[in-house]
């Protein structure tokens, strides 16, 4: 079985999740096939906070056995943890070139400008990421980086995500930094990024 | 100036073909520690040299292809 996270009422609702005991609460569980994949085990999750669930999810990214979650019910403090979480979401801003990225350059000299841009667009889409943050006035994930975009994650209440996206969609259109890049705005998503939970053993 | 702003739903950014929201997605569930230093030498507004290191610290598991064997 894979645990998806943690609840402190039996529940129930979703198709193929069930609650077994870890400790003093349950495991939310999933059997083994149907959650092979990090893009499942997310999809699962949505489900379960879409139907309205209180509970701590894990990192659909990391895959956590039943027994691994057993022990992290046994060990670490969860009700403290799910009060951080409780009533929250995660709204994902990812920032991204309109267009393909360009051709690899051909020349040393074009190769370091083009390091050089990079660097100076990473500086300013961190203030820019900062500055949203603080419009809505709520916690933010440190910055991701990857090939195609930069990403980071605001925690806010479920109940405030209309007003949230309207501060962020006004704040967005005044940003000179957003000059032909496009800001996608997801979510909710369950609040993984920040709960903080790690399985026993593991490095991240 | 142009500035493109999209809002979807997590249902639809899971389950969209879109390669936009495949991004957005993969990029909500990457889980390692990228470190990346960069050094450039420079004699009066000229580089000369440019050294680079790019290191991703993350699981095995991640790092597998969905399809590869455990």
């Amino acid at each position: 079985m894979i645990a998806l996270g943690f609840a402190f009422e039996h529940m129930d609702g979703v198709t193929g999740v069930t609650c077994r005991r870890a400790g003093d609460c349950y495991a939310l569980c999933l059997a083994e096939q149907a959650g092979r994949t990090s893009r499942e085990r997310l999809g699962y999750l949505v489900r379960c906070f879409s139907e309205g669930m209180a509970f701590l999810p894990l990192h659909p990214a990391q895959k956590t056995t039943l027994g691994q979650a057993e022990e992290m019910a046994m060990n670490a403090d969860l009700h403290r943890a799910l009060a951080k979480v409780a009533g929250t979401g995660q709204l994902t801003l990812s920032l991204a070139p309109l267009r393909p990225l360009q051709n690899a350059p051909c020349t040393g000299q074009s190769w370091l400008r083009q390091k050089q841009c990079d660097q100076d667009r990473l500086v300013t889409d961190t203030a820019m990421f900062e500055r949203l943050g603080e419009a809505v006035q709520c916690k933010a994930s440190e910055l991701r980086r990857s090939h195609h975009a930069q990403q980071c994650d605001l925690l806010i209440e479920r109940q405030d995500e209309a007003r949230a996206k309207a501060i962020l969609a006004k704040v967005a259109a005044n940003e000179p930094t957003l000059d032909n890049r496009t800001l996608s705005i997801s979510g909710l998503w369950p609040p993984f990024a920040f709960a903080n939970l790690a399985p026993p053993g593991s490095a991240t | 100036m142009t500035v493109e702003l999209h809002f979807d739903t997590a249902d639809v950014a899971l389950q969209s073909q879109n390669q936009r929201l495949v991004d957005v997605v993969d990029g909500l569930l990457a889980n390692g520690v990228v470190l990346r230093g960069e050094l450039w030498l420079t004699v009066a507004d000229v580089e000369l040299v440019f050294l680079g290191l790019d290191a991703l610290l993350t699981t095995p598991d991640k790092m597998r292809k969905p399809d590869a064997p455990a």
